[in-house]
């Protein structure tokens, strides 16, 4: 026995000595990184953290607010009133460049120093995705913008270039990523194939290419991705955007969260109100983005349609009819900063509906395909089987391609809400004056329909003069 | 080297690793260096009881450190560069008098400071705008470091009064119909005339009094403090009752502050350069030394007894907490404290 403890003790100073004779660099630095698959792993990781932060929450509640149908309050009230941004929101939307660059910086760098080693080429792709992603969020509301790639990276003073060449950007990226990325990811939340075909399907519907559109979703419609079945609304709040599931069957790209001490989604603070209890235990909430029951929009739904009960009517100063969303849902939250819900960004209904509107206006005529894939979003929502026909579905012989592509624009408006597709969606689609007009009554001032080039940017570029550089109206 | 550092993100409901930069990007730095010249005076008068002293210097630093913002897009914000050379110049004056050196003494110290600085060259002659302000409605750099202009140059734009809704008006100063950072211009200077400062010390008997003037005059203070405390309405903050009693309405429109609304707009301007002229007190003292030695207490060489206070009056227009600032920009610094000590000094 003496023995034994005596040999444990040799090992422990053996131990100890090799520790202490180890010559590990005591700082990691760009240049000695990047060489390991786990090194190269963590530097991808990076780049979520920036639109995981309070980025794509808070930017998803400002484009809900343009929206036809959701309401700012507060310091997001101009948001909702289309005649520009004030200075709060100019600040606000200051901070989403800010953070969509800091993504595309953690992208380059990933991109520069891990391009070389064929070892590490899924991880490029990722990188090359979420600088897509990032971009095409940045072109929609500023226009053209600095290009920014491995290559421009250190160089202080850039210009604005064309939104052609940041729609090229996007589309040699995504094109490079889906030939590489892995169908089924490593873990649930890393961007996949199937993402990358989805974000490049949205940017050709956004460009007008409208058949390679709709061949890019169908791909996605047929690669086993499946719509959640849903019976009633508390199928919606916790089997497709609840708190507890690592993710679903429908989902294709989610930002991911946790339950976790300041890991959680922040999009329930914005969206929530203390008397639903949705919210942590005690309820909690800003409730800073609401709906109307009084909006067109809102009593022209159906009241069958389980998704409208993802609203509760609540007055808490603004009158009666005022509408605070449910759909996003942590009861057991430990507090404001916990909320394990993800925040989805592209959903099976997505591809279908891209699909659906692309394939019709590529065809100029409604297949049945076409129809389906708006069925099965719709039906779902009335609790029918998502595969199967339903008494709900629209059928072909109603609809003319125009009459389609409106049905397709409000199903989006029902299946999307809180998602912060709806402004984008109504400046691509030409529907904006009209819808909201139509929503609440407003004309919309051509200086609400891109954001300001940043201080941040304009102080500190000398390439991008801050009055014949800036977008119009500031 | 680009320094990184980790942190956590969630894929699967669990931690993973991050590893990237912060956004300060690095760079290849040299010291700063500084020269300098002075000229110097001493002259002592009825016995060395007057000595006045004067100074002349000139300072020059090159490769000077200062952090320059990066346009946003680079993902960094702030970088340390050598930025170029800047020159201090200016004349120190002091005086140290002893009036009466008897049983009732006097001795008085006093110094006067003027010092000029200006930038001399940048890095390729390009102005670098920094002291950044960032809060919810105002997110902009407030002050400029440009050739030939001291260093604490504030910079931002002049205000003209009212409009007819209540909102300020920012002067269209390039004349192009629309508010831009065109419009920002010279709008003040961190930089005192004079910096000063007067000691004095009376002993009569046992009792000792003395106390300390310092002071500033000519300097502008940025007051960034106010801006959310005074002109922020769309959050439901603390206001000053000034705010409430004096805003723009119809019929008063010459008000100190606009329009109340959830979205007033406001600017880096000139409302926030207030004179940080001061004159302060800065410590005032009366002591009493007990008599030991008649007391046959030998252990103790020396005893006294002594109030004092730090900061006890000060004498400014500044509005905000304190314009003794080491800075040129007061952002909610925190500020000197007033305060009375009572003690007890001992020597062995």
């Amino acid at each position: 026995m003496k023995k034994f403890v005596a040999m444990i003790w040799v090992a422990v100073l053996f131990a100890a000595c090799e520790k202490a004779l180890e010559e590990a660099p005591k700082q990691i630095s760009e240049e000695n990184f990047y060489n390991t698959e786990a090194e190269v792993e963590a530097a991808v990781n990076a780049i979520y953290s920036p639109l995981r932060n309070n980025l794509m929450p808070n930017y998803i509640a400002t484009l809900e607010c343009q929206s036809d149908w959701m309401y700012g309050r507060g310091s997001w009230t101009p948001l909702s009133n289309y005649r520009g941004l004030d200075d709060a929101n100019i600040t606000r939307v200051q901070g989403f460049w800010n953070n969509f660059y800091l993504t595309i910086r953690n992208a380059n760098l990933v991109i520069l120093n891990a391009l070389e080693e064929e070892d590490f080429a899924s991880y490029v792709a990722e990188a090359r995705f979420l600088r897509a992603f990032s971009y095409f969020q940045l072109v929609r509301n500023w226009g053209g913008v600095p290009l920014r790639t491995e290559e421009t990276m250190a160089v202080k003073d850039l210009p604005r270039k064309t939104e052609d060449e940041v729609y090229q950007l996007i589309l040699s990226d995504l094109s490079a990523a889906m030939a590489v990325l892995p169908g089924t990811a490593s873990a649930s939340g890393r961007a996949t194939k199937w993402a990358a075909k989805t974000l490049l399907a949205e940017v050709l519907l956004q460009l007008g290419r409208y058949s390679d559109a709709a061949e890019q979703a169908k791909e996605v419609m047929e690669a086993g991705f499946s719509l959640v079945s849903v019976s009633e609304k508390e199928d919606f709040q916790y089997k497709i955007f609840g708190p507890d599931i690592t993710s679903s069957s429908e989902e294709i790209f989610a930002l991911k969260y946790a339950r976790l001490p300041g890991q959680g989604n922040y999009i329930l603070w914005i969206s929530n109100h203390p008397s639903t209890h949705l919210f942590t235990p005690g309820g909690t909430g800003a409730y800073a983005v609401h709906g109307d029951a009084t909006n067109p929009n809102y009593l022209d739904w159906d009241d069958r349609d389980i998704r409208k009960q993802l609203w509760d009517q609540i007055d808490f100063g603004l009158g009666p009819n005022t509408l605070v969303s449910a759909k996003y849902a942590d009861p057991d939250a430990l507090d404001q900063n916990t909320a394990g819900n993800d925040l989805p960004i592209y959903r099976l209904s997505d591809a279908l509906l891209i699909f659906a509107e692309a394939s019709a206006k590529a065809e100029n005529s409604v297949s049945e395909a076409a129809m389906e894939a708006l069925n099965k979003v719709h039906r779902r929502a009335y609790g029918y089987a998502p595969n199967a026909p339903a008494e709900v579905d629209y059928e072909i012989t109603d609809h003319t391609v125009d009459s389609f592509v409106d049905l397709i624009i409000r199903e989006r408006g029902y299946e999307f809400i809180y998602e912060g597709k709806r402004w984008l969606e109504l400046k691509r689609t030409g529907k904006l004056d009209d819808l909201i007009q139509y929503g609440k009554g407003k004309s919309v001032m051509q200086k609400h329909l891109l954001w300001p080039i940043p201080l941040s940017e304009t102080n500190f570029n000398t390439a991008i003069d801050p009055v014949s550089d800036q977008n119009p109206g500031y | 080297m680009n320094l990184l550092s980790a942190g956590k993100t969630i894929f699967n409901n669990e931690y993973f690793n991050t590893v990237g930069p912060s956004t300060r990007l690095p760079n290849d730095l040299t010291w700063e260096t500084t020269e300098q010249f002075d000229v110097g005076m001493d002259i002592g008068i009825f016995s060395n009881r007057i000595l006045v002293t004067a100074d002349y210097y000139l300072k020059n630093t090159r490769d000077l450190l200062s952090d320059v913002r990066l346009p946003a897009s680079m993902g960094y914000t702030t970088a340390i560069r050598n930025v170029g050379k800047i020159q201090n110049k200016g004349f120190e004056f002091g005086v140290e008098a002893r009036p009466f050196t008897n049983e009732f003494s006097w001795d008085i110290i006093a110094n006067i400071a003027f010092n000029r600085n200006k930038v001399i060259s940048l890095y390729n002659h390009e102005d670098v705008l920094r002291d950044n302000v960032g809060m919810i409605i105002v997110s902009d750099a407030t002050s400029i470091l440009r050739e030939g202009r001291p260093v604490g140059q504030f910079w931002g734009y002049i205000e003209d009064g009212y409009d007819e809704k209540g909102d300020i008006i920012y002067r269209d100063l390039n004349g192009d119909g629309n508010i831009s950072s065109a419009d920002k211009t010279y709008i003040g200077d961190a930089n005192p005339k004079f910096t000063y400062g007067f000691n004095s010390v009376m002993n009569y008997r046992n009792v000792e009094f003395s106390f300390f003037l310092q002071g500033t005059y000519g300097n502008d203070i940025f007051n960034a403090s106010s801006i959310t405390n005074t002109m922020d309405y769309g959050f439901g903050l603390n206001m000053p009752k000034s705010v409430y009693e004096n805003h723009w309405t119809p019929s008063r429109t010459d008000a100190d502050y606009p329009r109340i609304s959830r979205s007033t707009p406001v600017k880096v301007s000139t409302r926030f350069i207030e004179d940080g002229s001061y004159l302060r007190l800065k410590n005032v003292s009366l002591g009493y030394t007990l008599p030991v030695k008649k007391w046959n207490i030998n252990k103790i060489r020396r005893l006294q007894v002594y109030a004092s206070g730090q900061n006890l009056l000060t004498f400014t227009n500044y509005s905000w907490w304190d314009p003794e600032t080491n800075y040129r920009l007061d952002h909610n610094g925190y500020p000197s404290a007033k305060s009375v000590t009572f003690g007890i000094r001992a020597g062995f």
